[in-house]
């Protein structure tokens, strides 16, 4: 049962890792020109698991500037996530980054942690405004980790977090019903020079709640 | 298994690093040793040849009729600066590369999905500012480039790369090939967007937008390839057959193989093939399917096997053409190998069947100005004159097309073209253009002969001539090959398909046009369905002479044996490549941005869309180095000296 629920969570986070499937493909955000000032950083995705072992996660993030672009995505500081983790393309083309990973073992974090690395290419003197939402965060019965959160940071700036009241929540009904999982999120605003800035940022905290398929769609 | 071949065991390697390590000049593109001073070198008689791709390493499992492959890519700087590493490799043509991760250290980045020049501007500000980075770009559909930049000196970075394709399933056998490099090809006067051939440091030598460079007979790169095939076919696998390479094979049970390249068989240097049969029928027809949790359905790929009575049905007479590639890739054994070929075939004909033959290098010539019969007369006549056909020069295969194609159908007569080429051009657009305006009434089956035939242009060529490709290794026996392609021609083709799918809401089907179907040789239909349509009959309609022919099949998409997640990036793979074909013919502006689109939405590479990879989490020091083109051998049984140009 444990492992049967586990691996309809990762059907999840992998099909939520694969393309969506709208009618006509979206089009493409603008692109930056080439000739505009550029430069490279790295954000990080840390979840806090309130001590509860995490084996799946969910995440989605959006920005607020096309000046800002994904160049690579990598793995995590814990040993059960330190394979870099799936990113639906479809959504990128959105100008959305949602990430999804998973893992089946039986040692896991309980602890906050880096969960991926973002490496991105910023155009200009862009200051890219992040918003994270944890959509999934379980256990490896397949349960909702209560009380999870995920923020972001600078990774230049390592040690410090930028967003300190992250929350982040999915709660989930059985498996085989149709149910409304709803996700509260904070938005990150990393500014300033370097990275993402030592200014610091600001969060702004809002809710949103949307209807997902049934568990059973995707097994 | 191969035939035995010799092993190379006079040779001396001698590994060095010159204590000596002067600062790099500037790149040099006629620079003969790139990139200078300092380098571990593989010397082989006195030659000292660069070795930025060391080694590439291929896992590949096969279930049902699709196949996972990763490759992996090590790249190490043997120098005493920073390089950028450039290598020029094959893929599968209709490969759906949609995983890319470059690994430093023990730190692993997925690479992204971009449209290609937003992927290669991010590459270069990226090399630029001393990041390490990687790019993949496609040059054509079986042809791409990895850019990997600032590796520094002594470092190794790993690229890998994941892609899903089907099968190919000819004359009772599944067929797994993975390519090892690109061919020399020629491109006619004029081209500048092809694939070109340069020797090992000429840089720019060819002309091309895309270049390869070739080692030359006595040189080694030291690059060595291992690969491992996993067969799950859940049912008895037998006459498990790798054509050019030798292996080692395990059947850890039942319905499973485990094969695997031998230790002395590892150069990179012409492509692995692995044929293999599965007992019974459990492959007739088979469906496989993927749900889309994000909608009310998924993707399905059918595997349409053609009905078995065609094989009671006589044929017409027919006219056959055979079109030799006679240009400079071809001298040696694989021209010998086309004229076995022929000679099979022109001992097999018919009495009222009637046949020419034409032969192209840098023009095209034929045998009779129009079709003869096939008697006592003509047949002694042509087996002079292939016997005195000899390889050499350039390759206008257009030339070639245009005099197989433009004549005047002959009404009583089935028209075959059989071409008979490596496939070494780098001008594939404006062959298969040319194919699509000339074709008439004529079918085309190409063969590819040779161990590392374009088999992107081959495949193509048959299916924009509504026949098959067929493939003819330097270990084949041609007559077997020949023997094969006669039973197919000798009964007629289901024409005409379509597909009544029943209670099955289908849509978005590729090929968008079904082929014809052929004994022995069945097709792969691609789609997408909605709801839940367990235990349905679909009904596949044809043609035979006028007659119509159903054959129902009852297809079940909750199977969970035929559950595959490779089934979307297959389906978005074949809209892509029936795009791409029509985009070879059709001025719809459209079409590539219907390309691009579909390669973002799905994460495919494609002509529009690259991987891009950025550690942005630490600058190297220094500029960004010397660009080293990654020399390749010429493929196994290809002369150097007449393909690659001096």
């Amino acid at each position: 049962m444990k492992c049967t629920a586990l691996i309809l969570a990762f059907a999840l986070l992998r099909t939520a890792a694969a393309p969506t499937t709208p009618a006509e493909p979206p089009a493409i955000a603008p692109g930056v020109a080439a000739t505009q000032a550029v430069r490279f950083a790295t954000v990080d995705v840390h979840i806090d698991p309130k001590d509860h072992p995490l084996a799946a996660y969910q995440i989605e993030i959006t920005g607020d500037s096309p000046h800002v672009k994904l160049a690579g995505v990598e793995g995590g500081e814990h040993a059960a996530f330190r394979e870099p983790p799936y990113y639906d393309p479809a959504a990128l083309n959105r100008n959305r980054i949602i990430l999804a990973a998973l893992n089946t073992g039986s040692d896991l974090p309980n602890k906050p942690f880096r969960v991926a690395r973002l490496h991105v290419q910023i155009s200009g003197g862009a200051n890219p405004q992040w918003e994270v939402k944890l959509v999934v965060a379980s256990t490896s019965d397949g349960s909702a980790v209560p009380g999870a959160t995920a923020s972001m940071s600078s990774a230049s700036a390592a040690t410090k977090e930028q967003c300190h009241e992250s929350t982040g929540l999915a709660r989930v009904r059985p498996l085989g019903s149709r149910f409304v999982r709803r996700a509260r999120a904070v938005s990150c605003g990393m500014r300033g020079d370097g990275v993402f800035g030592d200014e610091g940022g600001h969060c702004r905290r809002h809710t949103t709640s949307r209807r997902y398929p049934k568990w059973s769609d995707v097994g | 298994m191969a035939d035995s071949a010799p092993v190379p065991a006079e040779e001396l390697w001698v590994i060095e690093n010159p204590q000596n390590k002067a600062p790099m000049q500037a790149a040099r593109a006629d620079a003969a040793e790139l990139p200078g001073q300092g380098q571990l070198v593989a010397r082989v008689a006195e030659q000292l040849v660069p070795v930025p791709l060391k080694h590439t390493d291929v896992k590949a499992s096969i279930t049902g009729y699709i196949a996972t492959v990763d490759v992996s890519q090590q790249y190490h700087n043997p120098y005493s600066e920073k390089i950028e590493a450039i290598y020029v490799f094959p893929l599968p043509s209709n490969a759906a590369v949609n995983e890319f991760v470059m690994t430093i250290g023990d730190r692993k980045i997925r690479g992204i999905i971009r449209e290609r020049e937003e992927a290669r501007q991010i590459y270069e500000n990226a090399k630029r500012q001393g990041f390490v980075a990687s790019l993949l770009t496609q040059e054509r559909p079986n042809v791409f480039t990895q850019h990997v930049a600032n590796i520094e000196p002594g470092k190794r970075i790993d690229v890998n790369v994941k892609y899903f394709h089907t099968l190919e399933y000819a004359d009772g056998a599944y067929e797994f090939s993975f390519p090892m490099v690109v061919g020399p090809r020629f491109n006619p006067p004029g081209t500048t967007d092809g694939v070109g051939a340069a020797g090992r440091g000429d840089r720019g030598a060819s002309g091309q937008k895309t270049e390869v460079q070739f080692l030359k007979e006595n040189e080694r790169s030291g690059h060595d390839i291992d690969l491992v095939v996993d067969i799950d076919a859940g049912v008895n696998v037998d006459e498990v057959k790798s054509v050019n390479h030798r292996v080692k094979m395990t059947r850890p049970q039942e319905g499973r193989a485990h094969v695997a390249l031998a230790d002395d068989d590892k150069i990179p240097n012409k492509d692995f093939v692995l044929r293999y049969k599965v007992a019974g029928k459990t492959v007739k027809s088979a469906l496989m399917a993927q749900r889309d949790s994000k909608s009310d359905g998924g993707y399905f790929t059918l595997m349409l096997f053609p009905p078995e009575s065609l094989e009671n049905l006589p044929r017409k007479p027919l006219e056959i053409v055979f079109t030799l590639d006679v240009s400079g890739s071809m001298n040696g054994r694989p021209i010998e190998q086309s004229k076995a070929a022929v000679r099979y075939a022109l001992k097999n004909m018919r009495p009222d069947d009637t046949f020419n033959v034409i032969r192209f290098a840098q023009n095209a010539q034929q045998m009779a100005p129009r079709a003869v019969p096939a008697n006592e007369q003509t047949i002694p006549a042509a087996l002079q004159y292939i016997e005195q056909t000899q390889a050499g020069g350039g390759t206008m295969m257009i030339e070639g097309i245009r005099q197989s194609l433009q004549v005047t159908p002959d009404a009583d007569r089935l028209r075959f073209v059989a071409f008979l080429t490596d496939g070494y051009i780098g001008n594939e657009p404006e062959i298969l253009r040319e194919i699509h305006n000339l074709r008439g009434p004529s079918r085309i089956f190409s063969f590819g002969v040779g161990q590392a035939p374009n088999r992107y242009l081959l495949d193509h060529m048959a299916r924009m001539g509504q026949g098959c490709a067929a493939y003819l290794s330097l270990n084949d026996e041609a007559d077997d090959v020949m023997a094969k392609y006669f039973a197919r021609i000798s009964h007629p083709a289901l024409t005409d398909l379509s597909i009544d799918w029943g209670g099955m809401q289908v849509r978005d089907v590729y090929p968008a046009k079904l082929p014809d179907l052929f004994v022995g040789r069945p097709i792969v239909v691609t789609g997408r369905y909605r709801g839940n349509p367990d235990n349905a009959i679909v009904h596949v309609r044809g043609k035979v002479g006028g007659e119509v022919r159903e054959m129902p099949l009852a297809v079940n998409v909750s199977d969970a044996a035929n559950a595959h997640a490779g089934i979307a990036p297959v389906w978005a793979r074949m809209k892509i490549a029936d795009l791409g074909d029509r985009a070879t013919y059709e001025n719809n502006p459209e079409l590539a941005g219907m390309i691009k689109q579909t390669a973002l939405h799905y994460g495919l590479m494609s002509a529009f869309t690259a991987f891009v990879a950025v550690d942005s989490s630490q600058r190297t020091a220094g500029e960004h180095g010397t660009t080293v083109m990654t020399p390749v051998p010429v493929p196994d049984g290809v002369r150097y000296d007449t393909t690659v140009p001096q």
